[in-house]
């Protein structure tokens, strides 16, 4: 069920109690029962393809740990995981793609199967080949059945992530959850911050521009084209960085931390920074199992440029079965290529903010907005369409004001939240002691609450939703 | 102590802090008169009068039309339901005095149905005619178009079947039936549909506001915006110059058909729950496939063969549950259509809307338990 929903705050308002409730030995157990109950309040058949998929994997994971033939085991697994997440989310993708070929040998059209993707699949599937992998490397030890199944559906960060470690999350779940007076407020202003993000910003006011150009790709003038561009960009950001705090919300109000998952993208200055600062936990992940192990930046400089480009490209498709998602994963391969071959050895520009710094930042943004065309299109002929559109008669007037004061509200609240994320522990901390805070803090997370009730439309699902 | 001060601030605060939102999204919405469209829920009170009208409905025949957009026709002219009705009173026996009693809204399809099927068996209709659209298989996921509050009308009889049917493809999870049916079980659906339609009218200020300002700037910057949007819409609608569904439109909805389709096809599982509903409940039902344009998808290319594979599993599947079947879905050519949703023309010749209806009757007519009625009125005659 979706965070923003009056049913998923009924289930946690009753974990959350039972939880606290229950001796802290038990927390594990009741936390397990719950993630389950969650992914099987959606499609409950799923429940059991998950299930499955976690004891065969277990299986194999004990396998890598006894030390025999651990590789084979570790291969088995992959195998099996990208197996099955290949049927599910790859399955149609590839059938049509070979559908003209079918068609030509047999006459007959190919019959593209029709799957409801798993909630989650992509991200869970990607938590078990690392922890796969950490075990075979002896980074960590095999956990038990029980800490293994809870540490994939741990609800708050089962259907979009952040995509963890079994170092970060299992060894938490050994206290039993942390919860704390501080950590409480922490969480609920992470959920209620987070659920803004995504109902207010990115779904109410946001959207229905986005929606407007990208469903006539083309139709309108420049100036609209570019400003949808933006929109765009803030959209996804708003709706991916909001689940992400809601659900770091939700672990710190059961006692729990989860990584952060973006820190200001669109202020980075380059391709590599922007890679260091979106969807933090899938970059390293990408980093550290696909680059890596692909050779990284140890064979040779031609070699590593090749890597980054197929580790990108692969990146792009784990977004998504479609040609528009590898077009978007090549197009940010092809810009890695680029930094690395202008700056040489991998940059990491110095902290300070300057003119020049700021030019830049606003530079690479342009890109950025451009490289999601093909990530929010329909189709290819769509993405072609959309980028014809930015030529469509002069800049100079038939600006969309609405949408255009939106987008400078949207950017400047990404530079307001570099500048709340250094200062704001202090800040909080200030307003805990002080005789006003629980009434400031009570009123700002009531209008927050009841502001993204009444933004709520549709429930529109976040973007990563079914990845 | 203090802790507990604290706390009832907090709360108190919230509450506050949530009425004051509540208070100027309401003089937002009352300065800028933003409407919204229909809901699923606002359909409601219009089923309960169809179901009123059926049982009240003492004539010789009552029959149940349910459907889609297909049976819809516009404002003053005649609708499939209305050409059937007509074209009833040519036939001989029961049907001859039969009122049609039709419920249809846009894309209301298996998924729907199976939702509201107590609501319709509790109206008692003699007959049950019901259109199978193919388009409503898919592969494109209905979303909000499978009215995902109606599953709150399941009832909790039917709770754990309805959990294990596949009806994600039409918005309707677990979770979110379990929440709906607490609502309607709770007399809460009217909270529920007020609180949708605020979340309705709020989204579209925004609508309200552009042109405002345009207004206020002597702008037409929105205007064009609108227009560009609108005629490519329009553009995208035609197809050789008539208004027909594009390659990768029709593709969209009737691909899951035009690919053959089986039993364990999720929509036709569902469209078998309903079906056996109906059986339970012991209601004749007629399933019609509704017409398709054959001639039009030839024409850009897309072969129709597999069409009869997907209509001869429905026939499996309706006449297993004990119902009967007829099928329309090539019986037209393109003149009859009026757009790419296939629906049919109701004021041009040929008039794609009289002739199904009269198909419809003669179907109806052919009924055996309408033949059965038939016999037993004549022997109660002799």
């Amino acid at each position: 069920m979706l965070f923003n929903s009056f049913q998923f705050a009924l289930f946690f308002l009753l974990v959350f109690a039972v939880h606290g409730a229950v001796p802290r030995r038990l927390r594990p157990g009741a936390l397990l029962f719950a993630s389950l109950l969650f992914y099987g309040l959606w499609v409950p058949g799923y429940l059991v393809l998950l299930v499955g998929t976690l004891i065969g994997n277990h299986a194999l994971l004990r396998g890598i740990a006894r030390g025999r033939r651990p590789r084979l085991f570790l291969a088995a697994s992959i195998v099996f995981t990208l197996g099955i997440l290949g049927v599910f989310k790859y399955g149609a993708f590839a059938v049509s793609l070979s559908s003209p070929l079918v068609r030509a040998l047999s006459f007959a059209e190919p019959r593209i199967p029709s799957f409801v993707l798993p909630l989650g699949i992509s991200f869970y599937s990607f938590e078990i080949i690392s922890l796969a992998v950490d075990v075979h490397h002896g980074h960590f030890e095999c956990p038990s059945f029980a800490r293994y199944v809870l540490f994939v559906t741990f609800f708050p960060h089962l259907i979009a992530g952040p995509i963890l470690r079994g170092n970060e999350l299992i060894p938490q779940f050994e206290t039993g959850g942390q919860r704390s007076t501080a950590r409480t407020r922490r969480g609920l202003w992470l959920f209620t911050v987070g659920l803004a993000k995504k109902t207010i910003l990115s779904d109410f006011l946001l959207l229905p521009f986005v929606n407007e150009v990208f469903g006539s790709p083309g139709a309108a003038n420049g100036p609209v084209h570019l400003v949808a561009a933006y929109s765009f960009a803030f959209q996804i950001y708003f709706d991916f960085s909001g689940y992400s705090d809601m659900a770091r919300g939700l672990a710190n109000l059961l006692g729990y931390e989860l990584p952060r998952n973006f820190e200001e993208p669109y202020l980075s200055r380059n391709p590599s920074e922007f890679w260091r600062r979106w969807h933090m936990t899938l970059s390293r992940w990408l980093r550290d199992y696909l680059y890596v192990p692909l050779g990284g930046n140890r064979s040779g400089k031609a070699r590593t440029l090749a890597n980054l480009l197929v580790t990108m490209v692969l990146g792009g498709l784990w977004h998504g079965a479609g040609v528009n998602f590898l077009i978007w994963g090549a197009a940010h391969g092809l810009l890695l290529v680029i930094h690395r071959l202008v700056r040489g050895e991998e940059h990491r520009p110095k902290r300070s903010h300057g003119f020049k710094d700021a030019c830049v930042t606003l530079l690479w943004f342009q890109i950025v907005c451009v490289a999601w065309v093909p990530f929010r299109a329909a189709t290819p002929s769509d993405t072609l369409s959309f980028l014809r559109g930015f030529g469509n008669g002069g800049y100079l007037r038939g600006w969309p004001l609405v949408p255009l004061a939106i987008v400078l509200f949207a950017g400047a609240l990404h530079v307001l939240e570099r500048f709340l994320r250094e200062r704001l522990p202090r800040v909080h901390a200030r307003i805990a002691e002080a005789g006003w805070g629980a009434a400031l803090e009570g009123g700002l997370l009531g209008a927050i609450v009841m502001a993204a009730i009444l933004a709520s439309g549709a429930g529109v699902e976040f973007i990563y939703f079914q990845f | 102590m203090r802790a507990t001060l604290r706390i009832v601030t907090f709360v108190v605060c919230f509450l506050l802090g949530a009425l004051v939102v509540w208070v100027s999204a309401e003089i937002a919405l009352w300065k800028s008169g933003a409407t919204r469209s229909a809901m699923a829920l606002d359909v409601m009170p219009g089923i309960r009068k169809w179901k009123r009208e059926v049982r009240q409905d003492h004539g010789p025949l009552r029959i149940a039309f349910l459907g889609d957009s297909v049976l819809m026709g516009e404002p003053g002219w005649p609708s499939v339901p209305s050409a059937t009705q007509r074209a009833l009173r040519f036939q001989d026996g029961p049907v001859r005095g039969a009122n049609v009693h039709d419920l249809a809204w846009p894309a209301w399809g298996p998924a729907g149905q199976y939702c509201l099927v107590d609501e319709l068996i509790e109206a008692h209709p003699d007959v049950v005619v019901l259109e199978m659209n193919l388009r409503t298989l898919g592969p494109r996921p209905l979303g909000s178009l499978g009215y995902p509050e109606f599953s709150g009308f399941v009832r909790t009889r039917r709770l754990l079947e309805a959990a294990l049917l596949p009806l994600s493809f039409a918005g309707i999870t677990l979770n979110r039936m379990l929440f709906y049916r607490l609502l309607v079980a709770n007399g809460a659906e009217g909270l529920w549909q007020a609180l949708l339609d605020r979340q309705a009218r709020l989204f579209n200020v925004r609508a309200v506001l552009e042109p405002y300002l345009d207004e206020k700037r002597k702008s037409r910057a929105y205007q064009e915006r609108r227009a560009f949007i609108l005629m490519d819409g329009i553009r995208k609608s035609y197809v050789n110059g008539k208004p027909r569904a594009t390659l990768s439109a029709a593709k969209d909805v009737l691909g899951s058909a035009l690919a053959g389709l089986d039993a364990s096809y999720d929509r036709v599982r569902v469209f078998d729950a309903v079906l056996r509903e109906f059986r339970r409940a012991g209601l004749p039902v007629l399933v019609w496939v509704a017409p398709v344009n054959v001639d039009h998808l030839r024409s850009i290319g897309i072969s129709t063969e597999r069409l009869k594979t997907t209509v001869a599993t429905l026939r499996r599947v309706t006449e297993r549950r004990g119902a009967e079947f007829v099928d329309f879905h090539a019986v037209f050519h393109d003149d009859v259509f009026r757009d790419g949703g296939d629906h049919l023309n109701f004021a041009e010749e040929p008039n794609g809307t009289v002739r199904l209806g009269e198909r419809l009757a003669a179907a109806i007519a052919a009924m055996r338990p309408v033949q059965r009625r038939r016999w037993r009125e004549a022997d109660a005659l002799q």
